[in-house]
């Protein structure tokens, strides 16, 4: 019924002569004022704030740094290693005896990095990709995206490992492999909003006084493709930290002496049997409360940007 | 005997923005057998009065009121006693033929399966009869057709596949809620004069739910005109066609091509229906009326008889004053 | 309904044969050879490894015969590590567990996941949706390797009802954790999809015809209103499919059953590159194969795909 009586404004063309600037930046408080009514997002971005500060900082807030061992507690980490204020250890000793905030800081700050350098690359990599691909459509729309879907249906994170084996496991490598599988969605994704808009009016327009498809696709398309790519890569971000996770989670990931959310939930893991919970809870709750508002955070993007999607 | 007998009736709204009243108080009588058409613009409230009818309103939609159907009331009845009225009793046919009809079964078993729940029909004699009914339908080799998908049958195709679907258990009552409008002109008639033989055939009262004025006169006994969600004028057609009351009756017949005139320049009536969030105090059509004085905007009229078998709700209805 | 197929084949063949290239070439390019060891064997030694194993050929030879092999005998050649054993005997014994309780797993997260959407759909904004969508958002956040833990934190080491790994032929304590550590962020995606579609197709016009028809609520939602819903949820099946494979590989690390994926995983720390690709390529094929039922499903569900 909202369709019948709600909506019904929405849907009336607007008036000539209203351009298209004013319009444009209404749209965007519109969005800013739906976001900050969404208030598990808002919350959500709190957080998310707080984890980031976390990683940018904890070091110095730390009392113990990351690579130092505490003597006094190899060997009796199941008795005296649990979590305390009187010996600096806030989060605990893991079971080589080193200060589990400090390696914590360290994790959470890899594991960031890789879901934001992962979310860019397939940022940048989907998005020209897709863009490109619409707006010439035709063959080389046909072949790029068969690419696509030929690349889609590998199971990819296989590769990945192999990449990793071959290549040596470093974190770079990480970035570079994960980069390159995860803008395949991104790419898809611009080019169906490509082929949208390429034939609206500003872009025909365009064309028409002849400028070329490069500045077109930069100037004109990206631009109007952006509310998408945000939403999108807001879900991306939790999306590769689940997989870098996910391989240092099986030791082939990052390697000692750097650590991850995935690799600490694997060392807690293989202790829990001693009874050093933890080693396992204090990373888990990070990864778990930073997905979560990862998730929440893309919900209330998404509902702010695209009103019409529900 | 009064077939349908429809008293009062309210349909609300309960959305984000605040509570939509559609329907606001709305009467209305259906003899058997009888045709009755019930014209207005869109958002007139038309099509939700009859899904109130019917149950069918959207989840966060109430109804209230009174609507009885051979004097049994059917609002408060719930979905298991509803579904043992409709179809056999009361039957509806939609807007959009192209979405009516489910895109993943084939046509006959979606034919066949009001038959055999309602009548009680094996499949076999339930096909048979719905070839049966295609056929009188004019859909051309039914026989082959009804096997296949929806997606293969045009738009005119569809409708009438909806309408032998509608008519397949025999109701006292049809609803069409604006059986043509997503149709080209030739088909539409074509539409028109299937539902007005089925009618005479089957003794099936109709009422054709329409925006459009000129397929009424034709096709329909009585009208009721209708506008902001509540009923402005009811009445014989050819009378109401040869000298309507209400003001917006006439703004509705005047945007009527005719042949008789020259209509070089066709009228319509300006402005835009009221916003059903914020309804206004007095005659919903007091601010696009030409003939609108202050009380018009201040006092609601009540919908009176001014002759036999005739009723308008205006102030200052056009044969003269109230 | 052919040619739907032989383009859907389009795509299959040359997706399996670029992976085969892609993993042949990436082997060939690492640095050091597979039989690099801390004491470096004598050159003879190496020269006559390199050409018992065909790697002394030309890059281009060496898919040929390897895809060749692969194709007529479906062999995937020897491991370089695991002594006098081939990559097929490997596969032979890891696949069938891995088939076990991933077809388990398979089968829990469709059954569960329709149905908990479905039901949450019918009972739109009741305690059951709440509880659905509630379920649905917080296993998002629990992957295989994330569930893992928990569940052997909770029911081996503090209830100590189930054993905390290995397989034991398949016995169902052993299959319990495995399957829903697999299963739960699979199911929890499914039960969202089939919501989503499942609404979205009861407000569509023809559930209202059917509606109108006075056909029962159970009929309009089975017969009526499945099909359609129930086509997001086939779209997902195979990044699904993709999903569970690789955690499997997860599963066989964490529980130890004794899947191709623990033989992965000592491939990879072991460079032992034969046994990586014939697994990558095993799942590859799979999942290509998968891909395929899944679209002749989505084209018997949808009659305007078949042309």
């Amino acid at each position: 019924m909202t369709l019948l009586f709600g909506r019904r404004m929405f849907r009336e063309p607007l008036p000539p002569g209203t351009g298209d600037a004013p319009a444009g930046r209404s749209l965007w408080h519109d969005a800013r004022a739906r976001f900050v009514r969404n208030r598990a997002a808002v919350a959500s971005l709190v957080v998310l704030l707080l984890v980031t500060l976390f990683a940018l900082f904890g070091d110095f807030v730390a009392a113990w740094s990351n690579e130092e061992i505490d003597w006094s507690m190899l060997g009796s980490v199941a008795e005296n290693g649990a979590p305390s204020l009187a010996n600096g250890h806030w989060f605990g000793v893991d079971e080589l005896g080193r200060d589990l905030f400090a390696r914590t800081v360290q994790g959470t700050r890899i594991s960031l990095m890789v879901g934001i350098v992962g979310a860019l690359i397939s940022v940048v990599v989907g998005t020209l990709y897709g863009a490109t691909a619409g707006y010439f459509g035709g063959r080389l729309d046909g072949v790029m995206m068969r690419v696509v879907d030929v690349l889609m249906a590998i199971p990819y994170m296989f590769v990945l490992i192999l990449f990793m084996v071959v290549f040596g496991r470093s974190i770079l490598m990480l970035f570079i492999g994960i980069g390159l599988v995860s803008w395949l969605d991104m790419a898809r994704i611009a080019r169906g909003q490509t082929l949208n808009i390429k034939h609206r009016e500003f872009v025909e327009a365009a064309v028409a006084i002849g400028v070329r498809p490069r500045r077109i696709i930069l100037r004109h398309i990206v631009p109007n493709l952006l509310g998408v790519v945000i939403v999108y890569a807001t879900l991306l971000v939790p999306s590769m930290i689940i997989y870098e996770s996910f391989i240092s989670f099986l030791g082939l990931g990052v390697q000692e002496p750097d650590t991850s959310w995935g690799a600490l939930i694997n060392d807690g893991a293989s202790q829990m049997q001693y009874g050093t919970l933890w080693q396992l809870l204090f990373p888990l709750f990070f990864f778990v409360v930073t997905l979560f508002s990862l998730f929440f955070l893309g919900d209330g993007l998404r509902d702010a940007l695209d009103p019409n999607d529900r | 005997m009064t077939l349908l007998r429809v008293r009062n009736l309210r349909v609300s709204f309960a959305t984000g923005d605040g509570t939509v009243n559609a329907v606001n108080g709305v009467d209305l009588d259906v003899e058997a057998g009888q045709s009755l058409a019930v014209v207005g613009e869109s958002g007139s409230g038309k099509s939700q009065l009859m899904l109130a009818v019917m149950g069918l309103l959207a989840r966060n939609g109430t109804a209230a009121g009174s609507v009885e159907l051979e004097s049994v009331e059917l609002l408060g009845l719930d979905e298991r006693e509803l579904n043992r009225i409709r179809s056999r009793r009361i039957a509806m046919v939609f807007q959009d033929p192209m979405t009516a009809l489910n895109p993943y079964l084939r046509v006959a078993d979606q034919m066949t399966e009001g038959l055999v729940l309602h009548l009680g029909m094996a499949r076999r004699e339930a096909l048979a009869e719905s070839v049966r009914l295609l056929d009188a339908m004019e859909v051309p080799d039914a026989r082959r057709q009804i096997a296949m998908y929806p997606h293969e049958f045009s738009g005119g195709m569809r409708q009438r596949v909806l309408i032998a679907m509608a008519l397949s258990c025999r109701p006292r009552l049809l609803i069409a809620d604006e059986p043509t409008t997503a149709l080209d002109v030739t088909v539409q008639s074509r539409i028109m004069r299937i539902l007005a033989e089925a009618r005479a055939e089957l003794g099936t009262a109709v009422v054709l739910v329409t925006h459009d004025v000129g397929i009424v006169a034709g096709g329909c006994e009585h009208m009721v005109v209708l506008y902001g969600g509540q009923v402005m004028e009811s009445g014989p057609v050819d009378r109401v066609f040869a000298a309507p009351y209400h003001p917006y009756t006439e703004g509705l017949l005047n945007a009527v091509p005719r042949l008789d005139r020259d209509d070089s320049r066709l009228p319509s009536i300006p402005g835009d229906p009221p916003d059903m969030n914020r309804p206004p105090a007095g005659c919903p059509f007091a601010a696009r009326c030409p003939r609108a004085v202050d009380r018009c905007r201040h006092e609601l009229p009540g919908l009176l008889s001014r002759a036999p078998d005739r009723r308008v709700a205006c102030h200052l209805p056009l044969d003269g004053p109230a | 309904m052919l040619s739907y197929l032989f383009k859907r084949l389009a795509v299959a063949v040359p997706t399996l044969l670029v992976l085969v290239i892609v993993s042949y070439v990436l082997m060939y390019a690492a640095p050091g050879g597979p039989f690099d060891t801390e004491r470096a064997l004598p050159p003879e030694v190496m020269a006559n490894l390199d050409r018992k194993y065909g790697l002394d050929q030309p890059l281009v030879v060496q898919i040929w015969r390897y895809v060749a092999s692969i194709v007529t005998d479906f062999d995937f050649g020897p491991s370089f590590r695991y002594q006098d054993q081939t990559v097929n005997e490997i596969i032979a014994q890891g696949f069938p567990v891995t088939l076990t309780y991933g077809a388990w797993s398979f089968l829990a997260a469709v059954l569960v996941g329709v149905s908990l959407g479905i039901a949450a759909a019918v009972h739109h904004n009741t305690l059951l949706d709440y509880f659905a969508v509630g379920v649905s958002i917080g296993a998002q956040v629990l992957p295989n390797f994330v569930m893992a833990p928990i569940l052997t934190l909770v029911f081996t080491l503090w209830l100590g009802w189930l054993p905390g790994g290995g397989w034991q032929g398949g016995e169902w304590p052993y299959l319990v954790m495995p399957v829903i550590a697999l299963s739960t962020s699979f199911m929890a995606s499914i039960a969202r999809i089939t919501r989503s579609s499942m609404l979205e197709v009861l407000n569509a016009s023809f559930i209202r015809t059917a509606r109108a028809k006075g056909l029962p609520r159970r009929r309009v939602v089975f017969r009526h209103a499945l099909k359609p819903a129930l086509l997001p949820v086939v779209s997902y099946l195979g990044p699904a499919f993709v999903g569970m494979i690789t955690g499997s590989v997860v599963i066989d690390f964490f529980f130890a059953t004794g899947g191709i994926g623990q033989f992965f995983v000592n491939s990879a720390l072991n460079r032992d590159y034969p046994v990586l690709m014939g697994v990558t390529i095993l799942a590859g094929g799979l999942t290509v194969l998968f891909n395929l039922l899944v679209d002749l499903l989505y084209a018997w569900i949808d009659p305007r795909i078949r042309y």
